[in-house]
């Protein structure tokens, strides 16, 4: 029934901060903008983040979220933090992770208010027998 | 900075037993990973990983937010597959000049796209 993840969407509050956020801080490359640039298309790997900005489809801290694959976890947290970017939750190791010697780590926007959450989450394994590497990390994108 | 993909789009549920019959039994989809004792379950969706999870007190589900778009093979059988099973929709089946796209919640509320391109000679114009 189902085939793919089409692609992956999130609402955003200020389209303009959030172009910057995307674009700048996380240097992804938009591949489609619409609207106005109220819904803009990154392609990353075989699917496509879809950033939306609509009045009647609110950002939240809570609900689906995406992990984004890194190879470098160390530079990349140190990068957003010179970014200012605030940490929802700060780089963890899971048993899975640490095997592969990496890691997880859960990010919000610098907008946003940082919460603390226990050190659960858990790694990337192998798909399909294709070798992922499991160093990750998570936004967590709240526009207030 | 290099992001190089998606590891994985996790949704957060509140009773696990009740999100993977959703998923197993309704949405069809093969579980391909079990972790934390069964609070977290991964599946594979193409080439990418779809997890739910039960994992973090302060973490909830929401019918806001990001929301992932699952690809279909057949739109009108997927729909009447969702429909025979009450499956409750947010947004019902609507068209664009370049897909058919439904917006359906899973047991907690979590909204999930259901979608289909248009194949290439019926296609207009896409975002």
């Amino acid at each position: 029934m189902i085939k793919e993840v089409a692609f992956v969407a999130i609402a955003v509050s200020d389209k303009e901060r959030a172009r910057k956020f995307y674009q700048e801080t996380l240097e992804l490359k938009p591949t489609t903008a619409a609207m106005e640039g109220a819904w803009v298309e990154y392609d990353l790997g075989p699917t496509t983040i879809g950033v939306g900005c609509h009045p009647d489809w609110k950002p939240s801290r809570d609900g689906t979220t995406v992990a984004f694959e890194v190879d470098d976890i160390d530079a990349t947290i140190a990068q957003l933090k010179e970014r200012g970017v605030s940490f929802d939750m700060e780089k963890i190791e899971t048993p899975v992770c640490w095997r592969r010697n990496s890691a997880i780590l859960m990010a919000i926007n610098w907008s946003c208010i940082s919460a603390n959450r226990p050190n659960e989450m858990m790694s990337q394994e192998n798909r399909k027998g294709k070798q992922i590497p499991a160093s990750s990390f998570k936004i967590f994108f709240l526009l207030p | 900075m290099k992001i190089k993909g998606i590891g994985f789009v996790a949704i957060p549920v509140t009773d696990v037993k009740r999100a993977r019959s959703f998923y197993e039994e309704v949405l069809n989809l093969k579980v391909s990973d079990e972790m934390m004792s069964g609070k977290w379950i991964e599946y594979s969706v193409g080439d990418e990983t779809l997890a739910i999870a039960n994992v973090i007190p302060n973490w909830t589900p929401s019918d806001q937010g990001t929301g992932a778009a699952l690809e279909v093979e057949n739109f009108a059988e997927a729909i009447q597959r969702l429909k025979d099973r009450d499956i409750r929709f947010a947004a019902e089946p609507f068209e664009t000049p370049c897909c058919h796209m439904a917006v359906v919640q899973d047991p907690d509320g979590n909204k999930l796209i259901i979608h289909k391109l248009k194949p290439e000679n019926e296609k207009g114009e896409c975002v």
